[in-house]
């Protein structure tokens, strides 16, 4: 059953059909017979006023024609020449007395009482023969069965065909009468499809009818079981990294100690403290996770000037840069989004950061703001390896490291950083894509924000000043 | 009326029974309806191309070319359906055989439900031409018609609906038994057609039925039409009728051991 609408429709109109059709079936054989019925009276009926015209039949000669007299004017009745009744009157030893323009010469049946059906002229008739006791002749009057059937018809099928055509409308009726009750449930589905993915909250529709309540209150039942469940795992990721903050320090110190206790630099005791020290950026990274996610961030955003922002950065980790040789440039010019500056700063460490680890000594780095079509964009190239397209979706996931644990550039790294990037874009409505650096050869990362609603007006005042 | 509503309602209730039950079949087998589209462009263009062209038709094989192009269409039914009976039996066998199969079993439910949809529609048009047209009884037969064929597509509906309550697996073995009932019921009406083109020999009936259900009956229209129910079926009618029954049985045991060589081999 791939579609409830189309079911219920084609099932509804299925059962109107029968019922309805097996209904005119019988109504029109019934009907049928009760014409017939009637058609048999009106013989009868003739029959009777034919032996009344005995003036008539007397006045006439054996051989005459009797005109049609005793019936109505076939005009008024709109009926054709072929509804005309042929009646023949005989006298008791069977010699034509009478007969209508369209009876034969010869007796059209036996002589014998009743109703008979009988074949003359090329057709097919129903005869009816009375003899009159009292003026000693029978009586013979005749109706074409065909003509008969055709007109009974006539009249039972004008009952039977707006039946007949009422079903379209009906089918369409149900069609549109079954969308509009089903659709509680696509409203139910917008409301989930709709939804950010942080959103847990609880499912809440006006006028949710009976049968659908249950579904709602187990979407309901699953949204919060899945709320407490994810909080519970963020809760215990920032809680146990915080917790670990203070014992590493303490490591930290002790190691600096070990290192300054022994008399000749140790390779063990160097990869140690590079241990500890990887270890507290992992822990700084999860909290800075926890503290970005879209749910969870709680501030109110003002106008950073992304460009400042990013010189700031670099100007701060520019010894990582330096320290690997790297060539770095900065373009571009004021540009101000509205954001978080702390979130923004990370964003901004985090891709320089990236960059210049797995960028080869000596390689080169180029970071750009600007303004876009209302939007600012920050780039960030470089001539490191770069990120097969394959990869471009997933190394947005948590923990998630190209080639298992290390890439060519056999650089470690804790595999958040582009996870809290990812946050980062996420919280301020903007749009990060990964592609290949046409200048460099290596990573190009685009992100774009939406421009702060007084950037231009602030881009103006900064010209004038200067 | 009456003959119209009975004669539609004939040809359209055959016609359902076969493509719903190809319908429920495919759908069981997890393939889409998709082939039907195809099918009816086929068999209805094929109905009118067979009314158009009836009267070439009917001179041809020295005036028994009607005789013989519908004893053929009724005959590649029935061995389509077989074809079908010994795919189902595969699916049912090792589901995982409709990946290869897919192309030649869209090709048999095509097929089939065209073929059906041809002999039908030009039966129904030729009828509705013959006494609409040269009778001069358009509204009866318009509207005796549209009963039937109102009757017939709403027994349809339920027949596929109904199929589709059961299990896949259920659904899968009745569609074969309906199959293999329909496909014998058209060979002994195919035989019947032979024996008019005095093709096969045209011996005395077996038995007689009459008495306790007329073909001309409202029931014995309908019995024809599902099963191919004939009051006095000849010997030859008789013997084709089990053959076809017997052909069907063998396609499923085919299709139940084509697959053994692999699992060994697997």
């Amino acid at each position: 059953m791939a579609s409830i609408r189309l079911f219920l429709t084609l099932t509804l109109i299925s059962i109107i059909v029968l019922v309805t059709f097996l209904s005119s079936l019988r109504g029109y054989q019934e009907s049928m017979i009760e014409a017939e019925r009637l058609f048999d009276l009106q013989l009868l009926e003739h029959v009777k006023l034919l032996s009344l015209a005995k003036p008539a039949v007397t006045a006439t000669s054996a051989n005459e024609v009797f005109e049609e007299l005793m019936l109505p004017d076939q005009g008024d009745l709109n009926l054709s020449a072929e509804m005309v009744i042929a009646y023949q009157i005989f006298s008791e030893n069977g010699r034509l007395l009478s007969r209508s323009v369209i009876a034969p010469f010869t007796a059209m049946g036996p002589f014998e009482v009743g109703y008979r059906d009988v074949n003359f002229n090329g057709y097919r008739w129903r005869l009816l023969v009375i003899r009159d006791l009292e003026e000693q002749q029978w009586l013979m009057a005749a109706q074409r069965y065909d003509v008969r059937y055709e007109l009974a018809e006539s009249v039972i099928l004008q009952s039977v065909t707006p039946t007949v055509l009422s079903i379209p409308i009906a089918a369409i009726l149900i069609w549109f009468i079954v969308g509009y009750g089903l659709r509680p449930i696509s409203l139910l589905a917008k409301e989930v499809r709709s939804r950010e993915a942080s959103d847990l909250s609880r499912v809440q529709l006006d006028g949710v009818p009976r049968e659908l309540t249950p579904l709602t209150q187990s979407t309901n039942d699953l949204l919060r079981r899945l709320q407490s469940s994810f909080s519970r795992e963020k809760r215990f990721a920032a809680d146990a990294a915080h917790e670990l903050r203070t014992p590493i320090s303490t490591l930290k110190v002790q190691v600096h100690n070990l290192l300054a206790e022994l008399d000749r630099p140790s390779a063990t005791a160097e990869e140690l403290r590079q241990g500890v020290d990887a270890m507290g950026h992992l822990v700084e990274q999860i909290l800075v996770l926890n503290r970005t996610a879209p749910d969870q961030y709680m501030v109110q955003f003002l106008p950073v000037d992304l460009y400042e922002l990013v010189k700031d950065v670099v100007s701060a980790e520019f010894e990582q840069v330096l320290q690997r040789e790297q060539v770095f440039e900065l373009d571009g010019s004021t540009a101000v989004v509205s954001g978080d500056a702390t979130a923004l700063r990370s964003l901004v460490q985090n891709l320089l950061s990236n960059a210049s680890k797995y960028t080869p000594v000596g390689g080169a780095i180029r970071m750009n703001v600007r303004e876009v079509d209302q939007q600012v964009q920050l780039v960030v190239e470089d001539s490191g390896p770069g990120i097969p397209q394959s990869h471009h979706e997933r190394v947005f996931d948590r923990f998630y490291r190209l080639d298992g644990d290390r890439n060519a550039s056999g650089v470690s790294g804790s595999g958040l950083g582009l996870a809290i990037v990812k946050h980062i874009v996420e919280m301020h409505g903007g749009d990060i894509t990964l592609s290949a650096s046409e200048a460099l050869g290596g990573l190009c990362v685009t992100i774009m924000f939406n421009a702060s609603a007084n950037d231009s007006a602030s881009q103006h005042n900064n010209k004038v000043i200067a | 009326m009456t003959s119209a509503v009975i004669i539609v309602l004939r040809e359209v209730l055959e016609a359902m029974l076969l493509i719903c039950m190809l319908m429920a079949s495919s759908s069981a087998m997890k393939l889409t309806l998709r082939w039907l589209v195809p099918a009816l462009v086929a068999g209805l263009g094929g109905a009118l191309a067979y009314a158009v062209f009836l009267e070439s038709i009917s001179m041809s094989f020295e005036g028994f070319g009607q005789e013989i192009i519908n004893s053929s269409l009724l005959v590649a039914t029935m061995l389509l359906l077989a074809a079908h009976n010994f795919f189902v039996i595969r699916y049912l066998n090792s589901p995982t055989s409709i990946a290869n199969d897919s192309c030649l079993l869209v090709f048999v439910l095509v097929g089939a439900a065209a073929l059906g949809i041809t002999r039908e529609g030009s039966e129904i048009y030729l009828y509705a031409y013959s006494y609409g047209l040269v009778a001069g009884d358009e509204t009866s037969v318009l509207a005796g018609g549209a009963i039937g064929a109102g009757i017939g597509l709403s027994l349809g509906t339920f027949i596929y609906y109904g199929l589709k309550t059961l299990t896949p697996r259920h659904c899968l073995v009745l569609s074969c038994g309906i199959a293999l009932i329909i496909g014998a019921g058209m060979t002994s009406q195919a035989a019947l057609f032979l024996a008019q083109a005095d093709i096969l020999p045209a011996t005395e009936p077996l038995w007689d039925s009459s008495a306790l259900l007329r073909e001309s009956s409202l029931l014995g229209e309908l019995l024809q039409a599902a099963i191919g129910y004939e009051a006095s079926p000849t010997l030859v009618q008789i013997s084709l009728h089990l053959g076809a029954v017997l052909l069907s049985i063998a396609a499923m045991v085919l299709g139940y051991f084509s697959l053994a060589g692999n699992r060994k081999t697997a």
